[in-house]
């Protein structure tokens, strides 16, 4: 299955989605207090060229890196966000533009891996 | 760190909880707005103030917002020469509450707005959440 990496490289875009909902909600909750920064993830395509590294093994008693290790996304402050009087870089319309965009990508990466699963198990079932 | 899906209602959550201690805040001050001093030259209600923090949920290793401080506006009282006025001084003026009702409205639409915001951002969640066990489901 290594070579379908459809799988790994939806659950990432997933986790990715995730990760930027939650930034999201704190930015929204945080709308109205003072020098708050407004942050987001970095975009998915830099994290996924970013993150790719892994151990070298060199003797083979060496562990083998996790297959399964969740991958994170960190965050950072938004940049060009013109500050309030209070010091906020939170705008309500900005938050909002980008969690309808996180939940159609959410659901189209749901869709496509839904989808290869029911191809998967139709080709299995010959 | 507790799933980020879950991070983001928690930190809802608290946006709603703080919005709506703003909202009390807001409604206090409207209800006061003509309550004057019960003794002669006393000094009437005075304006509460709220304001909000960040702060990190340790349980769940999530960014939520609480209040702060609940204050008082430290604003001069408006005076009305009303003599015969239970809360009149010796010249017969009485110190009124320093509500304005058009910033207390204003206040709580802005709080309003804040609210739904919170409120999208939890329904967004839950369905991304339904979206992921829909798949289990293998609809």
């Amino acid at each position: 299955m290594d070579d379908l990496a459809l799988f790994s490289i939806g659950s990432d875009r997933n986790r990715w989605l995730a990760t930027r909902s939650a930034a999201l909600a704190d930015n929204i909750a945080n709308a109205d207090t003072p020098g708050f920064k407004a942050r987001d993830v970095p975009t998915f395509e830099a994290a996924l060229s970013s993150a790719n590294v892994a151990m070298l093994r060199t003797n083979g008693n060496h562990l083998a890196p996790t297959q399964f290790g969740a991958r994170t996304f960190d965050l950072v402050n938004r940049p060009g966000e013109v500050p309030k009087h209070s010091g906020n870089t939170v705008s309500l319309e900005t938050e909002l533009a980008n969690l309808g965009e996180t939940r159609s990508q959410h659901s189209l990466v749901s869709g496509i891996l839904g989808a290869f699963h029911r191809m998967l198990l139709s080709s299995s079932k010959g | 760190m507790a799933d980020e899906l879950k991070a983001a209602i928690i930190s809802s959550a608290s946006g709603l909880r703080a919005q709506s201690t703003r909202i009390r805040i807001v409604s206090e001050n409207l209800a006061n707005a003509s309550a004057t001093a019960t003794v002669p030259g006393g000094d009437p209600y005075a304006r509460k103030t709220i304001s909000f923090a960040q702060e990190l949920d340790r349980a769940n290793g999530v960014n939520t917002v609480r209040v702060n401080s609940i204050g008082r506006d430290p604003a001069p009282y408006p005076a009305q020469h009303m003599p015969g006025h239970p809360a009149a001084d010796s010249k017969g003026y009485v110190k009124l509450a320093n509500v304005n009702p058009l910033v207390e409205l204003s206040d709580m639409r802005e709080a309003h707005r804040s609210y739904e915001a919170n409120l999208q951002m939890v329904r967004q969640a839950r369905e991304m959440i339904g979206d992921l066990i829909d798949l289990l489901k293998g609809k």
